[in-house]
């Protein structure tokens, strides 16, 4: 036994998965290529000590990042319209309006000035309206 | 009443302004029709999105993700640290069977 097993995270970090799946799917618009982002992801966190939410989020957006147009078929009309944004805008979208980071982590995790943030979440929104007729 | 642009509107909906800004917003709003529908389809743009990701959260998770959560990293890397582990226990064994051998002898 080793110290990491000692220390279980309180909630356990199979209660995290269905949130970090539903992150996943918005940044990799496709079931399968979600869940691949998801395994990897998880593969890191179980390596690391730290087992918490805001982690999570900070590994799943590197692995994204590291592939972020990995081959994908969008089935559904949110997904197809996600996966016509350009990774930028589709990395703003999926952190502000569906993991509901604020705009200064959601920056941060992506790399980017604040300003940029914005400016690629009001072209990635209107572009959705557009498409989805929302 | 200053006219509000697209990043303030949003920024406004995500909760991102400060006071002062959030009231000349809300000000505005109170005061121009067309921008309180450019609000609402906002809103409506939000609520559609929540709920198709939502679904996804409500799905079971897959097994092969559960199983490598519970398996508490049954990862490449963890694998590879087992199989160490494994030959150093077999060396360490071997060495203590050659040291008894040799005091038998």
């Amino acid at each position: 036994m080793d110290v990491d097993s000692i220390r279980e995270p309180v909630p356990p970090l199979l209660a995290l998965v269905p949130r970090l799946r539903r992150l996943a799917r918005a940044l990799a618009c496709d079931a399968g290529a979600a869940d691949a982002l998801v395994l990897k992801t998880l593969e890191r966190a179980l390596a690391d000590e730290e087992k918490s939410w805001a982690r999570l989020v900070r590994q799943l957006c590197d692995c994204w990042s590291a592939q972020p147009d990995r081959r994908r078929t969008p089935r559904t009309a949110v997904d197809a319209a996600m996966d016509a944004l350009p990774a930028g805008q589709r990395g703003a979208v999926a952190l502000v309006l569906v993991g509901g980071l604020r705009y200064a982590e959601a920056a941060e995790r992506l790399g980017i000035d604040i300003a940029v943030l914005a400016d690629r979440l009001a072209r990635g929104r209107r572009a959705l309206a557009e498409r989805l007729a929302a | 009443v200053k006219t509000v642009g697209e990043q303030t509107l949003f920024a406004f909906a995500d909760g991102e302004l400060g006071p002062l800004r959030r009231d000349e917003v809300e000000q505005a709003l109170a005061e121009d029709p067309e921008l309180r529908a450019r609000l609402e389809r906002d809103r409506r743009l939000r609520a559609f999105l929540s709920a198709h990701y939502d679904a996804v959260a409500d799905e079971p998770v897959p097994p092969r993700l559960e199983a490598l959560v519970l398996g508490g990293g049954a990862s490449r890397s963890g694998r590879r640290r087992r199989v160490l582990v494994q030959a150093a226990a077999g060396l360490a064994a071997a060495f203590v069977i050659a040291w008894i051998v040799a005091g038998a002898l």
